[in-house]
């Protein structure tokens, strides 16, 4: 009996665990949104790999539950359904050399809860073009029948990462691309 | 892939365009866009030297061989790295013409040599199935000439070979598929610009024997296939299919049934294919299809006519009119297009990569810059192709890990066909319907009757 109460003591003394969700095809999306001197432009793709460690349970409360991850994206499948900005695009991005979007995620901290939906601000690395820069970005985390949805929207500048905005000329002129662009992102992971 | 990619009809051609000034202004766009796109590299070709090369490997270095080889010579994307034949003579001439290539007296070991990374397959029809199928599973790009099989079933075993290896990219040789005239064509005649398809009529007119010539008895019968009834496809197997299946793709529809008889009018050489063939394909619509085919006479060439109730237009080379009815509606675009009388109709010339639009100075209508043949665009598109297959299925295993074929294929139709990744090409089960219909006609002028054509035949 002893036994038994020392091991249940035991038991609930331990920190909750942080469960593995890996990234399967075809549930994620991710859209990165520009300017430019001629038009708005966008690429998107599905192909978001990567994993999440996190406590699900300590997802439905405010708080900081133990999380930490690893987004990636395949920089050649960033596509506009323009095949000659496609190659411009990957061009400026370097992709012979650095062929993934990395994005580290070092911690969550859920702000509040509502709807089964945790919104969390959270904290970590992205690396695009081999440069790495430190990033803090609000997510929304919905929990349903063992899938985690997290989305979100991160501003960042091209220049920052060593790219230098595309300029691809025409008849009329260069098209001037504004280095600034929006990530915008719902990405899958299951268990 | 290719296929859903292009899907194309008449509501999604005017809900896009919205009217005539749109369509007007879509169509000239789409020339001068082409125009653009080809500034700054060869305007021939749809691809540059930065494309990353997929190294080929040759099986068959006949008449056709050569032909494919001279094709790749001009393509850095499809740099010639072995060439296979089973006869000396041949393996002899592939290592004077080509030093640099890997030389074999057998496919299979070319297909152990890991520097070849696609296959383009020329032999004749009958050995294709154990070449590509061995291909396929050796994890190499496949290039199958067409048809792909002298028999339904070893066109069908090729088909359902390519989809279970979807890791790599298969191709059948409808070159009419990469072409830029007719893909430029393409979304014009899914948009019902001609009015109610009414009938189409093919023509292949060359006076040619068929026949070749080979100090070795044995090797002349081997290289005479085509004049074998037992291996032949016959005339439409092996040139009527590629017209047949233009105009079936485009007007998006499959025949019920053909008719046909032919005759051996010139080569009586006691051969027993017909020289000279008259199809009749029926179609469940009331449409028709008739094609035409001799090696007994060469004027007027090859064409193909496809005819509604707004207008004819005609393909031919890389060229293509559009001549209208006097009742048909106005498009809008046609009044400012470029005219070429023909026996005194005005064809509106229907050209791609060129432009009547006047910018910076430059002159007011600017010839196709595409002058290349079928068969050069269709390799080309095989070896672009292959590459991209090769690139998202690489960032599959890498971003999620490996996957059954089911997930792998709807993975590459989603990342691929969705995304206009591809260049314009025939896919496996493309290529299996437009060989089971040319062997149901070959079947036809061969026995004299009407062979039906069931939706099950052409299912793989």
């Amino acid at each position: 009996m002893k036994k038994l109460l020392i091991l249940t003591a035991l038991i609930l003394a331990l920190p909750a665990q942080a469960e593995l969700y890996k990234a399967k095809f075809g549930l994620s999306n991710l859209t990165i949104n520009g300017n430019s001197s001629v038009h708005k432009w966008k690429v998107e793709t599905k192909v978001i790999g990567g994993f999440l460690n996190v406590d699900s349970a300590a997802l439905g409360k405010t708080g900081t539950p133990q999380a930490s991850g690893t987004v990636i994206v395949p920089v050649r499948q960033l596509k506009s359904g323009k095949k000659r900005m496609d190659e411009v695009m990957h061009a400026a991005m370097n992709e012979p050399k650095h062929k993934l979007i990395k994005f580290t995620i070092t911690g969550l901290e859920v702000t509040s809860v509502k709807d089964g939906v945790s919104t969390c601000a959270g904290s970590g690395a992205i690396e695009i073009n081999g440069k790495k820069q430190p990033l803090n970005f609000d997510v929304d985390i919905a929990n349903k029948a063992g899938q985690l949805t997290v989305s979100g929207m991160v501003p960042i500048k091209m220049t920052d990462f060593g790219i230098t905005p595309p300029s691809p000329k025409l008849p009329t002129g260069s098209i001037q691309t504004d280095p600034e662009v929006k990530i915008s992102f719902d990405w899958v992971v299951a268990k | 892939m290719s296929e859903n990619k292009q899907d194309f009809n008449r509501r999604d051609f005017i809900s896009s365009a919205g009217g005539s000034l749109a369509a007007m202004a879509a169509m000239m766009q789409a020339l001068e866009t082409r125009a653009q796109e080809s500034e700054g590299k060869d305007a021939s070709r749809r691809t540059d030297d930065s494309t990353p090369p997929i190294k080929i490997g040759l099986v068959g270095y006949g008449p056709h061989g050569r032909e494919i080889a001279r094709n790749l010579a001009q393509l850095p994307s499809a740099p010639l790295v072995a060439v296979a034949d089973h006869y000396g003579a041949m393996q002899r001439r592939a290592k004077r013409e080509h030093p640099k290539a890997a030389s074999f007296d057998n496919f299979q070991d070319l297909l152990k040599d890991e520097n070849v990374e696609g296959v383009v397959i020329a032999t004749a029809p009958h050995d294709h199935k154990e070449i590509a199928v061995a291909a396929l599973k050796a994890g190499k790009h496949v290039y199958c000439e067409a048809p792909l099989g002298g028999t339904v079933e070893d066109a069908r075993a090729i088909a359902k070979a390519a989809a279970a290896n979807p890791k790599v990219n298969f191709q059948p040789g409808l070159q009419y598929r990469s072409e830029p005239q007719r893909q430029f064509m393409f979304p014009f005649m899914r948009a019902g610009a001609i009015g109610k398809a009414v009938h189409a009529r093919t023509q292949w007119h060359k006076k040619t024997s068929w026949r070749f010539v080979s100090p070795n008895a044995e090797r002349e019968k081997l290289i005479n296939w085509r004049l074998n009834p037992e291996l032949s496809p016959g005339l439409v197997g092996e040139i009527g299919m590629h017209q047949a299946d233009i105009v079936n793709h485009f007007l998006k529809l499959q025949p019920v049934a053909v008719s046909g008889f032919g005759n051996t009018v010139q080569w009586r050489d006691g051969r027993k294919v017909p020289d000279t063939v008259n199809i009749v394909y029926e179609y469940a619509n009331d449409f028709s299809l008739t094609q035409e085919l001799t090696l007994a006479n060469s004027f007027d060439g090859e064409y193909e006519v496809m005819h509604g109730t707004n207008s004819a237009v005609m393909l031919r080379g890389a060229q293509a009119w559009m001549y209208k009815e006097a009742d048909a509606p106005l498009i809008g675009w046609e009044v400012y297009a470029r005219k070429m009388p023909h026996y005194g109709s005005p064809g509106v010339v229907l050209a791609a990569g060129a432009t009547t639009l006047g910018k910076g100075g430059k002159k007011l209508y600017q010839e196709s810059t595409f002058t290349q043949s079928p068969l050069f665009y269709s390799l080309e598109a095989f070896a672009y192709n292959s590459h991209q297959v090769r690139s998202a299925v690489e960032d599959f295993l890498n971003t999620f890990g490996e996957a059954d074929a089911e997930t792998l294929a709807d993975y590459l139709a989603d990342q691929l066909g969705s995304t206009n990744s591809l260049l314009p090409a025939a896919d496996a089960t493309a290529g299996y319907q437009a060989n089971v219909i040319a062997l149901k006609a070959n079947e036809a002028v061969m026995t004299g009757k009407r062979v039906e054509i069931k939706p099950e035949d052409l299912t793989v």
